[in-house]
């Protein structure tokens, strides 16, 4: 049986990960946090297990500080300080189109 | 519980909605704006993983490289000297150390170039360890 839900929901910070990241998270998380642990389990060596890391910590903290950028701009949305086209166009901005 | 703080901007969006700041036709319009905004990814997986992938594939060389310096010249030796005759000892002795040492080197070469991979870690450590017999034993 299949279930249509219709609502407004809004995504966390690892739904936005790379499908590539989240599993390595997931992985991550299976092997108890320990890269010794991912290490043996797996076919990557600690140094590529540490720059995929590494890589996701800043993946992470990208869309974070993206995030806070975008809640400026709808702060100020709230504040009437812009009109919802300013909105628009400073949110277009920050992606870089 | 959720505070201005630690809200992300699309509930603090969905908030502005609920709040009748926005209507729905211009609160989907942000969202898909907002959805398309993506940080600029950081330097591929792929390549940090084809360079670990080297690593792995260099500390596996050093790896065998070690194991033929010692197994290979030690059955060159058992061999040559069993068809040679115990007469020329020597030469055969020094040809095959000779082997050693140069397989050695390599191996340690190879070793150095894939740290801090555990193959090269460990060509790397028992090199040194049979450096270290060798020097000890002809003190």
């Amino acid at each position: 049986m299949t279930y249509k839900i219709e609502g407004n929901f809004s995504q966390t910070f690892f739904n936005k990960l790379s499908q590539e990241d989240q599993k390595f998270l997931e992985q991550y998380l299976l092997a108890g946090f320990s890269i010794k642990t991912l290490e043996r389990k797996g076919p990557l060596g600690y140094a590529a297990i540490r720059s995929r890391l590494d890589r996701l910590i800043a993946s992470y903290d990208a869309l974070k500080k993206m995030d806070a950028q975008k809640k400026a701009v709808l702060e100020q949305l709230r504040e009437d300080k812009i009109t919802v086209v300013e909105a628009k166009e400073k949110l277009e901005k920050l992606s870089g189109d | 519980m959720a505070n201005a703080l630690n809200i992300s901007s699309e509930e603090e969006l969905l908030q502005l909605r609920n709040e009748g700041k926005i209507s729905e036709a211009e609160y989907n319009d942000l969202l898909d704006t907002m959805r398309k905004s993506m940080p600029d990814e950081p330097e591929e997986p792929a390549t940090q993983v084809n360079k670990a992938v080297s690593k792995r594939r260099l500390g596996k060389i050093a790896f065998y490289l070690m194991l033929a310096g010692i197994i290979l010249p030690g059955i060159g030796f058992v061999f040559s000297s069993a068809a040679t005759g115990w007469g020329e000892m020597d030469v055969i002795f020094a040809a095959c150390f000779f082997a050693c040492v140069l397989l050695q080197l390599l191996a340690f070469v190879f070793g150095v170039v894939s740290w801090p991979d555990v193959f090269g870690k460990a060509t790397i450590a028992t090199i040194l360890a049979l450096a270290a017999i060798w020097t000890l034993y002809h003190l």
